[in-house]
């Protein structure tokens, strides 16, 4: 499943959590780069979609097809707001790092660290598994 | 499917495109077999290559573990600046030999 609505300033999609969504959302999010003259910060965007959406497919609806991710991605003024949110039951994002591993060996453990990295505001609902990011233009 | 390049035990691999979360598994399958068959030295060609998420990412660094365990290497080249700042960002780019485009 893959739907997604676009107007002036917004673009809306809600999907089954499958992977191969994300390329789906991806290239609705390029138009909607190219609308909005975002084209210098297509990187970070992209970047941190793909792992919100990572996240939100492998880790909050763990796969199941079943199980609806809701993307948003908002231009407003002169910020970008992306909100990203998953059916699962969250998870402690009090505690979780923002920041690289230490060891440069580890495999995981960067989807958040890079998000915050590239963007400016960073915050969960309550129970975790809804992100909103933004970011100056 | 990358393009493969297989010179004893080194192999050039160009990925047709990003190295991110959904087509992960068929590059690591690729990447395994090169292993498998006893190659030590692996560059990833990344001209075709405009981003690399957390899941990339860890690829590379799986990759490059297992190389080095047996005193091989991994090379990153034609890499973009993106991901050369996103490899420093995320303290890679000594972990990595990386060569910019």
């Amino acid at each position: 499943m893959f739907a997604c609505t676009c107007s002036e300033g917004r673009l809306s999609i809600a999907m089954s959590a499958e992977l191969r969504n994300i390329d789906a959302a991806c290239r609705e999010a390029e138009c909607f780069i190219d609308d909005n003259d975002l084209a210098s910060n297509r990187f970070a965007v992209l970047l941190g979609l793909r792992e919100a959406l990572t996240n939100a497919i492998v880790h909050g609806s763990c796969n199941d097809k079943d199980l609806p991710v809701r993307l948003e991605l908002k231009c407003v003024n002169t910020a970008i707001h992306i909100q990203v949110e998953d059916q699962g039951g969250g998870f402690d994002w009090l505690n979780a790092s923002t920041t690289p591993p230490s060891d440069p060996r580890k495999i995981d453990g960067r989807g958040l660290a890079i998000i915050h990295e590239y963007f400016d505001e960073v915050g969960f609902n309550e129970v975790g598994n809804a992100i909103r990011f933004s970011k100056k233009i | 499917m990358s393009i493969m390049k297989r010179a004893g035990g080194s192999a050039v691999v160009t990925p047709r495109q990003d190295i991110v979360a959904p087509v992960a598994d068929d590059l690591r399958q690729e990447l395994r077999s090169l292993l498998q068959d006893g190659v030590t030295h692996i560059d990833i060609d990344m001209e075709n290559v405009d981003l690399v998420d957390s899941i990339g990412i860890g690829l590379l660094i799986a990759t490059h573990n297992s190389l080095a365990e047996g005193k091989g290497a991994l090379r990153l080249t034609n890499v973009n600046q993106d991901i050369a700042s996103l490899l420093g960002k995320m303290r890679l780019d000594k972990h990595f030999h990386v060569r910019t485009a």
